[in-house]
């Protein structure tokens, strides 16, 4: 089964209390992740009511390049790939090798974020802005919110790689880097979500 | 603070920081609940202080006490004050004292996530009602509609003050929630299955589920409105093709459930405090727990009810008046276990007896008046008027506020290790009852005479019934803030010079009753073994009257130190720099932005990959000395 | 949490790769129907859609491993989509028409 050898657990004696504390943090994870779902849901469901009230300024259809989305797709669909890896080098006990995996998710997202800010700038010196139109603002807010999520998840990856395993791989910080790689595989999961709903539907017509 | 803090948070061990440190950088539950309940007292005076000067100026018609403009302000900050910094956080204190006890837990899932909940909502606060200094109080009512709350209608900053203090006081409510659902799963003595657990508990599960679920669309709409106001964007601006209904429905979205947060921590205190002293076990639990998950349930599906007059026409409008109407059964459920429970029991009108049962007619009263608003076409009738003003005030004065004090003076002595007086207790009740519904039942008669609720003054031409029942009602608002003054006196005197609890004052039923009051720091010298439900009552008469250890003790017969989590002055910093970085926003200091949020951004990082070394305690005594 | 420290097989990275290679497929139909125009529009909104929670399920069960969780994590995050979609949709429901 491909699911086999996927829990975090580092090596090393765990603690009844370390046990615990790994258990609570992916859990609460799991919730927090729950509660994410609201959060985007409230702000698609705000693109979804405004993305026709264009208020006969430039609208974001006439904007899109679909092969710049396709390219932003591609690199954080496979930086969720390479986060799994990441996490199948650790559960083996490869520091190095989850090392250069996590820096690979790195650069993927950073070259999503890039690509993301050369689109809006372009979109921005193309009369499209924050405040061109209600349909403007509704998509700068779902389409930047994510982006800042890919930006928290870069904070954490690097934060993770410079302090987290100055003692190797421990029964204390494998599970950090599971719930890193859960939020990392979410921001894709709403990823798929925004480009089918604000990038390709509206261009089906 | 000091005599509390003698008592509950006795450090362990001295520490080489100082008193003012050991309070900012705690993680300890009982000390952050403290903290929750200190910091929103004080926001209830503040507030309270607020609903005076609104009751002075409309005690007679075309009185000036208050300009409209400043009247505006006053309305505003004491609907938003009473419920985000005050009652709501009023009860995550109790919770924060008391769920970890009730399920046996050495404290909660994240206790420096805790902290950080807590200083959120503090700074928060403050930076709420430091408005009134730097420019004028929010002034758009507590749900701040687009388009009066845009900047062309609000230039001043006050708007901005509650966008940036609600975000971050419910940032730090939000992880309360996640912090509490992970507790209440992961954090339970073996043998406290999901059935066994405390009614306060389980409402305080399903409060946190609220909580994560109706915040974040919170969160989202107070940032469109920051990206209006701020910006320059367009979500509420209809002339750029804009929608002020979204505001309505993202706020109801949160506000419905929100008003069900505030009530079902009530429910649970109110459910612990009659079966103790009725002397029998709460009639009903399966039925009690069931109806607090289909509240839950059903409070996402009702938001539209605020909106009956937007014109979304009949079928909607009925399909919301079904789903709100549908909440009066799990409601009446839980009244009828309630009058069930102290049927034939052996009842003892203590204090926060009277308090739980005085509950119950108070909320069945608004209630009524609720399932009346449900009716759609009478709601055009109704909405908008002093008619409200009594339902709402029925149900989170009656119903929340109620339970709130059942909850202190039930828990006082745990809390602190004092007893509150009793006498002064229970004019503190008879005052209130009078107080309370002289000053709240006639505005269902004024609301039905047609006066418009949020309008600083009303003319003679109304009549005289309507000059006479607002007399009548200011004269009720200063016989409850008198009730409030034996309430701080009986607090007051009570820390200096109270009587002293032992572990278990009330013959309670659940776990918390177990332990020594004030609870030691860890809570349990030894992880508990729960035997079945109101835990601790069994062990009173089933058992000999002592918990039984979950493990056995080791070998040597000997308690060793137990492992607690280390304090962080982290979430403060965190907190802090947020803080900072929303006076820049309001402000448009993009310097002092930068600040706040290198600052916040430092700690998370600290927070993130620092290692929680924890500290071992070393338990006094056994349980319950 | 479970052990974790069995023998790695040497097809898991091999499976992962697979799925990879899935998603960007769909990803790549779903592009080029978008660009040609090659199906009525009803049609294609539809692959889109159904490719779309294809896309969330291989991420949520093979990549976030929801499904070897404990129950509350599906619990959990099962009723954070009920309510998303509850909220998305009744914002463009009601406001839209």
């Amino acid at each position: 089964m491909i699911n086999q050898g996927v829990e975090p657990a580092g090596p090393g004696p765990v603690s009844p209390e370390q046990a615990k504390a790994q258990d609570n943090r992916v859990l609460g994870f799991w919730i927090f992740l729950s509660g994410e779902c609201a959060f985007f849901a409230s702000l698609i469901g705000t693109y979804l009511s405004l993305n026709t009230h264009t208020a006969g300024a430039t609208t974001l259809v006439s904007l899109i390049d679909l092969p710049l989305t396709g390219l932003m797709t591609l690199s954080l669909l496979t930086s969720s790939l390479t986060m799994v890896f990441a996490f199948l080098a650790m559960n083996r006990g490869e520091l190095q090798a989850m090392k250069v995996w996590l820096w690979v998710t790195a650069l993927l997202g950073a070259v999503f974020l890039d690509l993301q800010i050369f689109e809006f700038s372009h979109y921005m010196a193309s009369g499209f802005t924050m405040g061109t139109s209600a349909a403007a603002s509704a998509f700068f807010a779902l389409v930047g919110f994510h982006g800042l999520h890919v930006a928290f998840g870069l904070f954490w990856i690097i934060s993770l790689l410079s302090y987290s395993f100055k003692d190797g791989i421990t029964a204390a910080n494998t599970s950090k880097v599971w719930i890193a790689g859960l939020y990392w595989h979410f921001v894709d999961v709403v990823w798929v979500i925004i480009f089918t709903v604000v990038y390709l539907l509206p261009k089906v017509h | 603070m000091a005599a509390i803090a003698e008592r509950v948070g006795a450090q362990p061990k001295a520490h080489a920081q100082g008193y003012l440190m050991s309070w900012l950088t705690t993680a300890d539950h009982k000390r952050i609940g403290i903290m929750y309940l200190l910091a929103s007292t004080l926001f209830f005076v503040v507030g309270g202080l607020e609903a005076l000067m609104i009751r002075i100026q409309l005690s007679h018609p075309g009185n000036t006490f208050v300009s409209p403009t400043l009247y505006d302000q006053l309305f505003t900050m004491h609907g938003t004050t009473m419920i985000f910094l005050a009652v709501m956080p009023l009860f995550i204190g109790f919770i924060n004292c008391i769920v970890p006890l009730q399920i046996g837990a050495r404290d909660v899932a994240f206790p420096r996530m805790n902290a950080l909940s807590l200083w959120l909502f503090v700074l928060g606060g403050i930076l709420l009602n430091s408005s009134w200094f730097l420019g004028g109080a929010p002034n758009a009512g507590w749900f701040n509609y687009a388009p009066i709350s845009l900047t062309p209608f609000n230039p001043g900053p006050g708007i901005d003050f509650y966008d940036i203090g609600l975000q971050l006081a419910g940032i730090g409510t939000l992880m309360t929630g996640i912090n509490f659902i992970a507790t209440i799963i992961n954090m339970r003595a073996p043998g406290m299955s999901l059935m066994r657990m405390p009614l306060f508990t389980w409402t305080t599960f399903v409060t946190s589920v609220l909580i994560l679920f109706a915040f974040p669309p919170f969160t989202v709409n107070l940032f469109l409105l920051m990206f209006d106001r701020l910006m320059g964007a367009n979500f509420f601006n209809i002339a750029k093709g804009g929608n002020v209904l979204l505001w309505q429905h993202l706020f109801w979205i949160f506000g419905h459930p929100e008003v069900y947060i505030l009530i079902l921590p009530a429910f649970g205190i109110i459910s612990e405090v009659i079966a103790t002293f009725s002397r029998k076990t709460l009639f009903g639990y399966d039925s009690m727990v069931l109806a607090t998950i289909a509240i839950g349930f059903l409070a996402f599906t009702v938001w539209v009810h605020h909106m009956f007059v937007d014109g979304f026409g009949p079928y909607v409008n009925s399909l919301f008046a079904i789903t709100t109407m549908a909440i009066a059964v799990p409601t009446g459920v839980k009244i009828f276990n309630w009058i069930f429970t102290m049927w034939g029991g052996k009842i003892k009108f203590t204090t926060a007896m009277l308090f739980a049962t005085g509950f119950i007619p108070l909320f069945v009263i608004g209630g009524i008046s609720g399932v009346m608003l449900a009716m759609a076409p009478a709601d055009f009738q109704y909405n908008d008027s002093y008619f409200v003003v009594a339902h709402l005030h029925y149900v989170l004065i009656g119903g929340s506020l109620m339970g709130v004090l059942a909850g202190a003076y039930y828990w006082f002595p745990k809390i602190t290790g004092r007893l509150l007086n009793e006498t002064l207790g229970k004019w503190h009740f008879w005052l209130l009852m009078i107080g309370f519904n002289v000053t709240f039942f006639p505005m269902h008669f004024l609301g039905l005479l047609g006066m418009p609720r949020r309008v600083a003054t009303y003319s003679a031409a109304l009549g005289p019934a309507v000059a006479f029942w607002n007399l009548v009602s200011t004269i009720g608002a200063f016989i409850l803030a008198i009730s409030f003054l034996f309430f701080f006196y009986n607090l007051f005197k009570t820390l200096r010079s109270g009587e002293r609890a032992g572990p278990d004052p009330w013959d309670g039923r659940a776990l918390e009753w177990a332990i020594s009051s004030p609870a030691p720091v860890y809570n349990f010298a030894q992880t508990p073994l729960i035997r079945g439900r109101d835990a601790w009552w069994v062990e009173k008469t089933e058992g000999d009257g002592r918990l039984r250890a979950a493990e056995a003790e080791s070998a040597d017969g000997q308690h060793h130190g137990i492992h607690m989590p280390s304090g962080s002055i982290y979430p403060f910093l965190i907190a802090l720099g947020l803080m900072i970085a929303g006076y820049g926003a309001i402000f448009g200091l993009l310097l002092l932005v930068a600040i706040g949020l290198v600052l916040a951004f430092f700690s998370i990082h600290r927070m993130i990959v620092a290692e929680d070394p924890g500290e071992i305690v070393e338990p006094v005594g056994g349980d319950g000395e | 949490m479970t052990d974790s420290r069995q023998p790695e097989e040497p097809q898991h990275r091999r499976r992962y790769l697979q799925v990879l290679w899935a998603m960007i497929l769909l990803t790549v139909i779903a592009f080029a129907l978008v660009i040609t125009g090659a199906l009525p529009p009803v049609f294609i909104a539809a692959i889109l859609l159904i490719f779309a929670a294809i896309q969330v399920a291989l991420q949520v069960y093979l990549f976030m491993h929801l499904n070897v969780g404990r129950r509350a994590y599906g619990m959990f995050f099962g009723m954070g989509l009920g309510v998303a979609v509850l909220i998305s949709m009744a914002l463009f429901v009601l406001l839209r028409y």
